[in-house]
């Protein structure tokens, strides 16, 4: 026991002495840097163990409508990979990368694919019965269980030494203000989809808010809890339950609230946001860069572990007009292999997606860990992902999972083939490198063989 | 092996005095019930929807012979597929009410819309507040004071009043009006803006001078302040979300001084709408004072239902009522003194605001208060230790969070006898999205809304509400499926004219003919879906090659007959073509759906597994109903493709414009088709006006309309209600006034007593 620690310290030193030069690189570091200095471990109270223990974070990242699988998977297995074109602007984290080959999300049932592959992704599981094509009787399709990033950050809420302010967040760019199993990844629970941040001051606001406006809601929420108690007591039991749920938010929000007081001592400043930046197509660039500053400062500050990010939505209609692109995403990603000028785009969507993935990853590798050794990004693991194995066959085989960081104890530095497993695989994975051995997650059926052997 | 133990134990068992529905039955468990369940209910985790629809039984048996059991469609065949389609047709297929779960009215939290009209019309009942009254229609344009200028923008002498429809003035180098002073001029434009959709509208100032901008604000703070700027080009825009069918102040106050030019233009860009000229139907002479329109941007309701509901209740939702709860407390702040009738020098303020707080509590409640909940969400705010503004944001936030607030119906849950608050309640919430107002209180605290006869002229005076005219147009725009989609973008290259103004006067000429036949025309379900007449502007006019378009003053969009533009039914509308096709040529599966599902109140399921449309994988010499036709030949897909289609392919004589055409890729059209109805009847029909015929002759297609109003005006399933299912009375409304029909829904519901099935 004792000896893996100190292995571990080991390994963190070097990514420390490692990470040290690039984080110099950042012009950002002095602002970042100050308010740490008290947190670094040797400065501390003796005997503070949970602090030393690693902590590991987890990024889901989204982008829609399939890739172009053959300029995004390695040809070559094995360590010896070689990057094609859509991920060459991660080169500098080859070593850090693992490409999740021949893994299909299974789900079938209710629903097209785009809506599957949207909602079951993290979930693993099937639809409720729906018919989300509108104008129906019957309740629509969202999934039948919690995601895989509710099911982490349930599991570490539940413990006081992982447990963080808000337990997950979710940010978005480019989201639209629809509610279907389209445009949602993540759910709470059976028929509880959970809305991603898709405004960088709305998110902001939720971060670090208005500390007298936090004052303000607090001295009212004991008196809202009795409000809520007292109508509930005058309905039947059936009708109560939504309040019930009311009352749950209310209670979430008064622990929130009431830690807010921690805002006086923040480990890192809030980013600077651009101010007027309308959540427009047009914007998106400048919004994914500043989702992803406070996405990243959020982690600095320990407010959460489990992160979303998430590019539009399944059937994502982004126009790209930044690349010169002047189709929308999801039409062109229709276009047959042959029509080579789609065939192209299609390609410069992904690499700009993949762009975004490498300035988040560079990030987290220049901002040092808090209270610990090594960068932000030896402890995080992102996960890229997509709704599609590919666009124009709509398949949700060889879904494009792309691992990256350090975080989870995989061995990464690799592309390796999954051999036609169930994604739910991967999903058990991530449970259990979080110290949450779960046997089965999403359809059982589907979690069979356990979680994938990625160490 | 199995499957022939299946068949041989049927033929053993089956003995030939059996009637032909014990057959029938036993084919269905033997083959059918694994998956459907014993009785047709579904089976979780295999087809998990009752086995229910509108197929007639000849179809049933066609689907059956060619697809079932899925994947081994061999094994029923011939006389099997038709004893078991029969059994499963007389047994439960048409009887939908076997399988529904318990029809329960749900509690449900304000959907936004409910929750932002909520809020802006609980502001807007204090006497110091004046509520916003409907703007008169007739008195269209601002009023325009201009004046001479000394000094900077100090107005000197007023030369002229007039009434401007729109501003939009260069006037170069020289002035507006002969004999005033070139080097310094002001014009004050005033009025109100009636927005036509509910949503985010951006307003834009362009000037060369100076100017200040106020929309939906108090005379203090300018919108868009640049007085200080001058002699420069530039445009200034703010962007708000303002609910449709309110009328809201606008004033634009502009002055030249000593610069070389002066011009000014005001334009917005609407929702789903491009920037334009704010156009002079929108703009009213009349003052009124600013409504509270929350900002705050608000996670969307569940529409999974088909429609908004609240029974979502989710984290970014309370979070974003919460913020929303705080706006309102700021703006009851800034403006306390005007609600409640006093100033800081009265004596007397806090017992006048105390009064004020104990009303609008009351109008947020639904309800009197009893003395305890006076003393809880009032009295007990105000203490010394506290700032009156701190108890002003005290009372709002915890008011507008509480769930007597946000539940509105929680009273009709928790009562058990008849009560006008209830009624009063409903009645607001299914005509408008909102709460009863002052008049309706003092209505009911002097027990004048008791009887029916009460209660129906009251709802006849909610409905000539300007508001009850908005929610019935988002429910005419939900049903046609246009109140999310941006407006329908073509191929430039292949419809080079259709450019941004063509589509914006689209979208304005269907929302205009709907208000124009339920409101202005009192016109029937019927007259709605014949649309004689379409708005044309001159712009339409020119694309759909209209060449004798009466020149109209009084409308940028005079009526035209439907018949001359080639148009046979509401389908037919332009917009609406073109909004179901795609970017470069038309969509009959897209279109057929909307006429199937929409206008006929066909049930159709979503597709097993999605198959996109591509053109390129067809020979480019077919036309599209071959493309289609080859598409979805397979005989899973024909179990809904044969409505798809023959009502597709009957508007094949627009194209993907919505223009006439009379040829597909080089070949003449051919739009016959046979439409299997749903009793099974094959009619043979060729075109758009055998569609409308037939919708107009159908029933579903009625009973469809009514209950999709239902469902959006009360949130509400209708077998929920008693009423609605005893006394059959949505098939008596259907010949109706659109206008009754929705009075007559809304009123029923609401004084359904308590009578829900529970």
């Amino acid at each position: 026991m004792a000896s893996l620690t100190s292995a571990e310290n080991q390994m963190n030193l070097d990514f420390h002495s490692l990470n040290r030069r690039n984080a110099l690189k950042g012009l950002g570091l002095s602002a970042l840097s100050l308010p740490l200095v008290s947190q670094v471990p040797h400065l501390q109270a003796k005997g503070d163990s949970s602090s030393r223990k690693p902590k590991q974070r987890v990024i889901f990242m989204f982008s829609p409508n399939g890739t172009i699988p053959k300029h995004f998977w390695p040809e070559k297995d094995g360590e010896d990979f070689e990057l094609k074109s859509i991920t060459r602007p991660l080169e500098p984290f080859r070593d850090r990368l693992l490409f999740l080959k021949r893994l299909h999300n299974k789900v079938r049932g209710d629903g097209d694919n785009h809506m599957r592959g949207m909602s079951c992704l993290l979930t693993g599981i099937e639809l409720f019965p729906g018919n989300i094509q509108g104008g129906s009787d019957t309740p629509a399709g969202w999934p039948k269980g919690i995601s895989i990033d509710h099911e982490i950050s349930n599991f570490l809420q539940a413990k006081e030494e992982t447990r963080t302010r808000f337990g997950v967040l979710h940010f978005g760019v480019g989201v639209l203000d629809k509610a279907d199993p389209w445009t949602r990844m993540s759910y709470a629970g059976p028929n509880q989809p959970v809305a991603p941040l898709g405004d960088p001051y709305e998110a902001y606001r939720k971060l670090y808010g208005n500390v007298m406006e936090k004052k303000q809601i607090n001295s009212i929420l004991d008196d809202l809890k009795t409000d809520l108690s007292q109508v509930a007591d005058k309905l039947s039991p059936n009708d109560r339950k939504l309040l019930v749920e009311h009352s749950l938010l209310v209670d979430r929000m008064d622990k929130e609230f009431s830690r807010s007081d921690d805002l006086k001592n923040l480990a890192g400043k809030p980013p600077h946001l651009k101010e007027g930046v309308e959540n427009l197509n047009d914007n998106l660039p400048t919004l994914s860069r500043m989702q992803i500053d406070l996405l990243v400062n959020s982690f600095v500050n320990d407010f959460t572990r489990v992160a979303t990010l998430q590019f539009t939505k399944s059937v994502g209609q982004a126009k790209m007009s930044w690349l010169d692109i002047n189709e929308r995403h999801h039409t062109l990603s229709h276009e047959p292999d042959k029509n080579k000028d789609a065939y192209e785009k299609l390609i410069r969507i992904n690499t700009w997606f993949a762009e975004e993935l490498a300035y988040l990853l560079k990030k987290l590798e220049s901002t040092p860990e808090p209270g610990q050794t090594g960068s932000m990004l030896d402890h995080t693991l992102v996960v890229w992902t997509n709704e599609l194995g590919k666009g124009n066959s709509h398949t949700l085989n060889d879904i494009p999972f792309l691992l990256a960081g350090g975080g989870f104890g995989f061995k990464m530095g690799r592309s390796l083939s999954c051999q036609n497993n169930p994604h739910n695989r991967l999903l058990l994975s991530l449970a259990h490198a979080v110290g949450h051995p779960l046997k089965t997650f999403g359809n059982p059926k589907l979690s069979a063989g356990g979680p994938l052997d990625l160490g | 092996m199995a499957s022939l133990a299946v068949i041989f134990g049927f033929v053993c068992w089956a003995k030939p005095n059996e009637s032909s529905l014990l057959k029938g039955k036993a084919i269905f468990e033997k083959q059918c019930a694994e998956c459907h369940g014993s009785k047709g209910q579904g089976v979780a985790g295999e087809y998990e929807k009752p086995l229910t629809g509108d197929w007639p039984l000849e179809k049933l048996i066609r689907v059956v012979e060619k697809t079932m059991p899925e994947l081994e469609p061999n094994l029923c065949r011939g006389e099997e597929a038709r004893l078991v389609s029969k059994y499963v047709f007389e047994t439960f297929w048409q009887k939908p009410e076997q399988f529904s779960q318990s029809r329960e009215i749900t509690l449900a939290r304000l959907t936004n819309r409910q929750f932002r009209q909520s809020v802006a019309d609980l502001f807007a009942q204090s006497p110091g507040a004046r509520m916003p009254v409907g703007v008169d229609r007739e008195k269209q344009g601002l009023r325009a004071a201009y004046y001479d200028v000394k000094k900077m923008n100090k107005r000197h002498q007023k030369k002229k009043d007039r009434i401007d429809p729109v501003v939009d003035f260069d006037f170069g180098s020289g002035v507006p009006l002969e004999g005033m002073n070139k080097e310094g001029f002001s014009v004050l434009w005033q009025g109100s803006i009636l927005p036509p959709e509910t949503g985010w509208y951006e307003f834009f100032v362009h000037s060369y001078n100076g100017f200040s901008f106020w929309i939906n604000a108090d005379g203090k703070k300018a919108s868009i302040d640049e007085t200080v700027v001058g002699g420069k080009e530039r445009e200034k825009s703010i962007r708000l979300f303002l609910l449709g069918g309110r009328p809201y102040p606008i004033m634009l106050d502009f002055f030249k001084f000593k610069d070389p030019i002066a011009k000014i233009r005001l334009s917005w860009k609407p929702p789903h709408g491009n920037k334009e000229i704010i156009p002079k139907e929108f703009l009213f002479q009349q003052s009124v004072p600013p409504s509270l329109i929350i900002q705050q941007k608000l996670p969307p309701d569940d529409s999974s239902y088909g429609f908004p509901r609240g029974t979502m209740i989710e984290q970014a939702w309370d979070e974003a009522i919460t913020f929303a709860a705080l706006e309102a407390g700021r703006f009851a702040n800034e403006r306390i003194d005007r609600l409640a009738q006093t100033n800081n020098e009265d004596d007397k303020r806090r017992e006048k605001v105390e009064n004020f707080f104990l009303e609008f509590v009351k109008y947020a409640f639904r309800e009197p208060l009893t003395e305890k909940q006076k003393e809880f969400f009032v009295l007990s705010r105000f203490e010394e230790s506290k700032s009156l503004s701190q108890s002003v944001e005290e009372i709002v936030l915890l008011t507008l969070k509480s769930p007597r607030f946000l539940y509105p119906e929680w009273q009709a849950l928790a009562k058990k006898d008849k009560d006008p608050y209830v009624v009063a309640t409903r009645l607001s919430l299914y005509l408008w999205d909102s709460l009863p107002g002052r008049t309706f209180h003092q209505l009911m605290e002097k027990g004048n809304f008791l009887k029916k006869s009460q209660m129906e002229g009251q709802s006849k005076r909610m409905l000539e509400d300007d508001r009850a005219q908005a929610k019935f147009q988002d429910f005419l725009l939900h049903w046609l499926e246009i109140d999310q989609n941006d407006p329908p973008q073509k191929d430039k290259e292949l419809f080079p004219k259709f450019d941004d103004q063509v589509i914006s006067d689209l979208r304005r000429s269907l929302i205009t003919y709907l208000d124009s036949v339920v409101w202005e025309n009192r016109g029937t379900l019927e007259d709605l879906l014949r649309a004689r007449e379409i708005p044309l502007s001159k712009k339409m006019a020119g694309y759909y090659g209209v060449k004798n378009l009466r020149d109209s003053n009084a409308s940028a969009f005079p009526l035209y007959p439907a018949e001359d533009l080639g148009r046979k039914g509401l389908f037919t509308h332009p917009y609406l073509l073109a909004n179901y096709s795609y970017v470069d040529q038309t969509s009959p599966i897209h279109r057929g759906v909307f006429v199937s599902r929409k206008i006929l109140g066909r049930s159709l399921r979503p597709p097993q597994e999605a198959i996109s449309f591509k053109s390129s994988d067809f020979d480019p010499k077919w036309t599209m109903r071959q493309k289609v036709t080859a598409l979805t030949k397979p005989a899973n897909c024909m179990a809904c493709h044969d409505l798809i289609n023959s009502t597709g392919f009957l508007l094949e004589g627009y194209d993907a414009t919505g223009r006439v055409r009379t040829e597909d890729a080089g070949r003449t059209l051919d739009t016959k088709v046979a439409y299997f109805d749903r009793e099974g009847n094959e009619l043979s029909m060729s075109g758009p006006a055998d569609l409308l015929k037939h919708s107009l002759a159908s029933e579903s297609s009625e009973m469809f309309f009514i209950e999709e109003l239902f469902k959006y005006v009360a949130k509400q399933d209708p077998s929920c209600y008693k009423n609605m299912v005893n006394k059959n009375l949505l098939k008596d409304m259907r010949t109706n006034k659109l206008t009754d029909l929705y009075l007559q829904l809304c009123l029923e519901a609401a004084t359904d007593g308590f009578a829900y099935v529970r």
